[in-house]
């Protein structure tokens, strides 16, 4: 899928089939993950997949913001530990942004790769670290809950381009 | 659906009302409405697997269902909120 087109048609599903994702597709959506860019090179991040269906009943009555019943969930987590030696505090805000271009690209991976995804971040971290042991080190800050999906979503409204987008200077649209 | 079973589907949509009703402390306004909605969704989805819905509760199933998987739209939300409310009591008028 080209890459404009993945980006246009991305949806956040919601709603998937009882099919199990393969665990060779969750591998290559972590890949994809994995391959953000990142402060310094940072990377600061770790990811715990979850397909274990009765532990997903229980994640997914602990993080609310999962509607439907995914086949997978992926645990998107800051690692403090390395994050506090190559980052350092004033980076923080960066390394926070990190995960974020990390989800994105799981996201779009999967959608080029036929699955559905949602990013989450409704969820009750306390239960959630019980539930899949994370060790202090880790700070879940994301979810992305995914699977077949039943349907294609229809698209959100969005907000127009000349909206949000300025040329030279904020208040000036005349080039769009 | 054993009887236990159905303990198990009520006590995961419990901890899905506790855990939203955390979460709802800090969250959107807008998400209260939605965390209910998927609630009654997650109660008739068990009831739908045990061929527990007449026809009407069917089609108010998938109006809910339609809102809890369907990207978040403001426009129009409370109007479809009332139809609802006013379906689901209408659906119901005949079982009480």
């Amino acid at each position: 899928m080209e890459l404009m087109e993945a980006l246009r048609t991305r949806r956040s599903v919601r709603r998937w089939t009882a099919d199990p994702v393969p665990d060779e597709d969750l591998k290559s959506l972590v890949e994809a993950a994995a391959r953000a860019p990142s402060g310094g090179n940072t990377q600061p991040w770790a990811f715990v997949v979850i397909r274990d269906q009765a532990r997903l009943k229980r994640l997914r009555a602990a993080a609310p913001g999962i509607a439907g019943r995914a086949t997978a969930v992926v645990l998107i987590c800051l690692d403090k530990q390395r994050a506090d030696a190559e980052a350092g505090t004033a980076e923080y805000d960066m390394v926070h942004m990190t995960l974020g271009a990390a989800m994105q690209n799981m996201l779009l991976a999967a959608h080029g790769q036929g699955l559905g995804a949602c990013a989450i971040g409704s969820f009750h971290l306390a239960s959630l670290r019980s539930i899949v042991s994370l060790p202090a080190h880790l700070e879940l800050k994301l979810l992305v809950a995914l699977g077949y999906p039943v349907s294609q979503p229809k698209a959100p409204p969005l907000r127009p381009l000349s909206e949000v987008c300025y040329f030279e200077e904020v208040g000036s649209n005349r080039d769009h | 659906m054993t009887t236990e079973v159905l303990r198990d589907e009520l006590l995961l949509l419990v901890g899905f009302m506790l855990t939203s009703a955390r979460g709802l402390v800090e969250e959107p306004k807008s998400y209260g409405p939605s965390r209910l909605l998927d609630a009654a969704g997650r109660v008739l989805d068990t009831m739908d697997e045990q061929s527990m819905l007449d026809q009407s509760l069917q089609e108010i199933k998938a109006q809910i269902d339609d809102e809890r998987f369907g990207p978040m739209d403001d426009e129009g939300f409370v109007a479809r909120l009332d139809d609802l409310a006013v379906n689901w009591t209408e659906s119901i008028a005949d079982k009480f």
